[in-house]
């Protein structure tokens, strides 16, 4: 309706609609000013930066001006397609990402929905509170523990010399000496059992937000109707949050390729760096310390190119299964 | 109306807030308020606290930087995060006037060609300008060199610096001698494992310590008969990388021995070069193959433990009896200072900062910068050096740890042969011994033939490579993969890009003539 519309305005009407909006800005322009640090923000820091993504058509390195550098058309991205790290590199990423996603991604519901059937008010702010501490405590702090206490010992097989006080206790009762930190299969659940340590706590922040947006005269008029605490688990409280996993699992795949770089690079060695090493680690290795910067940007932009197809198919098919989605 | 006053202000002091940062300042050299010209150094620091650079707090720096009359800011930069700090330099692109360069990575070989670095190598061989840094080894010069241009003044260091620490007093208990094959470094580390080197009674000693840096495996392979790095093979008449020589496996396998006997720590693989010393320290085991000079800062340190420990020093083993010993040796130098066109504006300003790099070289001002100074630091007995011990600072010695000169011997480029205007006494027996290895090492030491090229692969895939083949080493140390699947991760070197390397390394060998002279010198020839 309103596009016929604007479609048929005379350049009288036109004119005075211009007027009009001229006079709103005119007695907004205090908004527009507070507006505007804001804006030039996102321009100058978001979106100005983005023609940097041309040198991932260049052999460019670190230092170099980007006028000088040699345009070699779509040959970084061919190489590293076609090199030796490449399925590696995803088959890697997509472990740590999709064990994270089945493992790790329920553990905050589960645990909101646990905090939200605490009755009494006192006890259930300080666990809140102490559950949201791990994810302020950095994750070097979390893997020199981790290294601390799995660590093997100088000659493994000699009872001289003692590991980590969880390889001791493994030990003691399996008889079997585990060296998690350097076997390739193990590294993966060393990252999972780190990453459900640190985030599980705040990441039920948004879902207690959405549990304490639910209609209270539902749950009083389902105990009126005498459904139990489980059925009113089941048909009021997972329906009202439903939406916000959905949202959430939608966000999580936008950043399926995003494994994060610090807590991986902290536990890397070499005997586990054929399970461990990702798309982060590999960019950092390479770029950030090696200054091969249009390769590395290279990759940056594949990641946010799958980021952006991910999302967008998450979030049709939550509009498919009838919820609102991201967008 | 005042509503309207505070609005404005909020909102243009966020707009000054969002603009401030764009302000640039591209200046020449600048100059203190009386005169002396500033000179930016960044520099990487080895020792837990550097030296500070403010002549008012630091009288070393006083005395250095008034004999020299120029202001010098130094940045120090942990030497575990260097290289890092280097590319994150080039990439916000403001420069120090002098900045150290780690190793001639693909990024540091891009900046030469480039143009981000100014040329010095005429300029720094100006005997009359710059009478110590004249003195430059032509041969580290070429090695370091991109296309035959010379980007920077390279920090010099022994050829023959490699060498083996090793509890001598173990030894002794043991009944063993030095050993001199690789039969018997092997026995060495087999007794100091089983006979109980300390007489404790207890089996709780071992005999090498190797770290997750493969310096060790490097010299190894050497002493087994593998190439530095790479070597003429004589069936393809091309220039290949060590591990693709039978020889190479060898030193692999003496590794893998230790390994499999518990004659070493299993746990090299996550073990950090950081605690290389710890374990030799405690009293747990008795030989590291690194620097030869690792040795004296180990008797230091030890003798503060275990005042009965004594620490010995050689420079490799032989193949087997009978055979001449190899040595691996050093490039010559470790790294380079390079001179950015960006903050160094002209040719003038050049001269400098190349003087600067001179006067550090001056046998008074070089003593300043390792020893500190006289009536603080050190006195002078019968023109005999005497380290005056730092007060309060259990930690500190002649080398190391001093609040004054800490890393400052880091601003040196040792070109010209440290000269000493006093005679530096040794402060231990196996300090004496270490220069005779330097000098033992020169005349067994295998060159890299491949040293002076560049080869594009790798300058791109370089770090790749590298990784491919040190992770399957490790594995195969640590029997995670078999002999048969290290040979495999050799071929998928080849096909990552090695080929290629090994294509563009040898083009450029036969094309040198000088290298063509010499073909012998590339072949690696052990029987």
């Amino acid at each position: 309706m309103a596009k016929t519309k604007t479609a048929v305005l005379t350049a009288e009407q036109k004119a005075a609609k211009r007027a009009k909006t001229w006079t709103q800005i005119k007695r907004d322009r205090w908004m527009y000013l507070l507006l505007l640090p804001g804006f030039l923000f996102f321009l100058i820091f978001k979106i100005f930066p983005l023609w940097g993504i041309l040198i991932s058509f260049q052999e460019y390195y670190a230092g170099l001006s980007f006028f000088d550098a040699r345009w070699i058309g779509f040959q970084n991205f061919v190489d590293f397609f076609v090199g030796a790290d490449f399925l590696r590199l995803l088959k890697n990423t997509l472990i740590i990402s999709f064990m994270n996603l089945i493992f790790y991604f329920p553990l905050p519901i589960i645990l909101s929905l646990l905090l939200n059937e605490i009755k009494v008010q006192w006890y259930k702010k300080v666990l809140q509170t102490l559950v949201y501490v791990p994810h302020f405590v950095s994750w070097v702090v979390i893997a020199s523990i981790s290294f601390m206490i799995l660590k093997t010992p100088a000659i493994m097989g000699n009872d001289a010399y003692t590991g980590g006080a969880l390889f001791e206790i493994i030990k003691a009762i399996s008889g079997k000496e585990v060296d998690l930190l350097e076997n390739p299969s193990s590294i993966y659940w060393v990252l999972l059992f780190q990453a459900i340590w640190k985030e599980t706590g705040w990441g039920t922040v948004i879902f207690l937000a959405a549990l304490a947006g639910v209609d209270v005269e539902q749950y009083e008029a389902a105990i009126v109707d005498g459904a139990t605490r489980w059925q009113q688990l089941i048909y009021i409280t997972i329906p009202a949050i439903l939406g916000t996993i959905v949202t959430m699992f939608v966000l999580r795949m936008g950043s399926v390729l995003d494994t994060g770089f610090e807590q991986i690079i902290l536990m890397q060695n070499t005997l586990n760096q054929s399970a461990s090493e990702t798309f982060d680690t590999y960019v950092y290795n390479y770029g950030r310390v090696g200054g091969d910067y249009g390769h590395t940007t290279a990759i940056g932009l594949f990641k946010s190119i799958v980021s952006l197809t991910c999302i967008q198919l998450a979030n049709r098919a939550a509009h498919a299964v009838g919820q609102a989605g991201l967008f | 109306m005042w509503k309207k006053i505070a609005l404005t202000a909020i909102s243009a002091a966020l707009l000054c807030g969002t603009l401030a940062g764009c302000s640039s300042d591209s200046d020449s050299i600048q100059y203190t308020a009386d005169g002396k010209p500033i000179i930016s150094i960044m520099t990487a620091a080895y020792q837990a606290e550097s030296a500070s650079d403010d002549a008012a707090e630091n009288p070393v720096m006083a005395y250095v930087e008034d004999k020299m009359g120029v202001d010098l800011r130094i940045s120090w930069i942990p030497s575990s995060n260097y290289n890092e700090k280097v590319t994150a330099t080039m990439g916000a692109g403001t420069y120090p006037l002098i900045m150290k360069v780690g190793d001639r990575s693909a990024a540091i070989i891009a900046n030469c060609r480039g143009g981000t670095f100014w040329e010095v190598g005429d300029r720094m061989l100006d005997a009359e300008k710059f009478p110590n840094l004249a003195k430059a080894n032509q041969q580290v010069m070429h090695n370091m060199s991109v296309d035959g241009k010379v980007y920077g003044v390279y920090l010099s260091r022994d050829l023959g610096r490699n060498g083996v620490s090793i509890r001598e007093d173990w030894l002794e208990a043991v009944g063993l001698d030095y050993p001199e094959t690789l039969a018997d470094l092997r026995e060495v580390c087999k007794r100091f494992t089983e006979n109980d080197p300390d007489g404790n009674g207890q089996d709780d000693t071992y005999g090498m310590i190797i770290t997750s840096y493969t310096g060790p495996i490097d010299n190894i392979t050497v002493w087994a008969g593998a190439p530095n790095g790479y070597g003429l093979n004589e069936e393809t008449g091309q220039l290949e990388p060590d591990f693709m020589f039978p020889e190479y496996l060898d030193g692999v396998n003496f590794i893998k021995d230790l390994y499999d006997n518990g004659y070493m720590n299993t746990n090299f693989a996550t073990m950090d070069a950081e605690k290389w010393n710890e374990p030799f320290l405690n009293g747990q085991a008795g030989v590291i193959i690194d620097v030869a000079d690792r040795a004296r800062r180990l008797q230091t340190n030890i003798t503060a433990l275990n005042p009965d420990a004594k620490v010995g020093v050689f420079g490799s083993v032989a193949r087997v009896e009978g055979e001449e010993r190899r040595v691996l040796p050093t490039t010559g130098y470790n790294g380079f200072f390079v001179f950015p066109k960006e903050s160094v504006k002209t040719e003038e300003e050049l001269d400098m900062c190349l003087k600067v790099l001179d006067q550090f070289e001056d046998p008074d001002i070089g003593m300043a910068l390792q020893y500190g100074l006289e009536g603080i630091n050190y006195t002078i007995e019968d023109g005999v050096y005497k380290h005056v011990k730092q007060a309060d600072n259990p930690e500190e010695d002649d080398t190391t740890n001093n609040i004054y000169y800490a890393d400052l011997n880091q601003l040196m480029t040792f070109i010209s042969g440290n000269e000493m205007p006093v005679e530096i006494p040794y402060a231990s027996e196996v300090a004496e011994r270490v220069d005779e290895v330097l000098e033992e090492n020169i005349q067994y030491s295998v060159a890299d033939p491949s040293a002076p090229y560049v080869s594009n692969t790798y300058s791109l895939k370089g770090t790749m490579l590298d990784a491919i083949m040190s992770e399957a080493t490790t594995k195969y140390i640590t029997g995670d993969i078999t002999e048969d699947q290290w040979k495999a991760e050799i071929q998928r070197w080849r096909d990552s890009g090695g080929d290629d390397v090994i294509a563009e390394l040898t083009e450029q060998w036969l094309a040198d003539e000088s290298a063509q002279a010499d073909r012998s010198a590339a072949k690696t020839d052990t029987d």
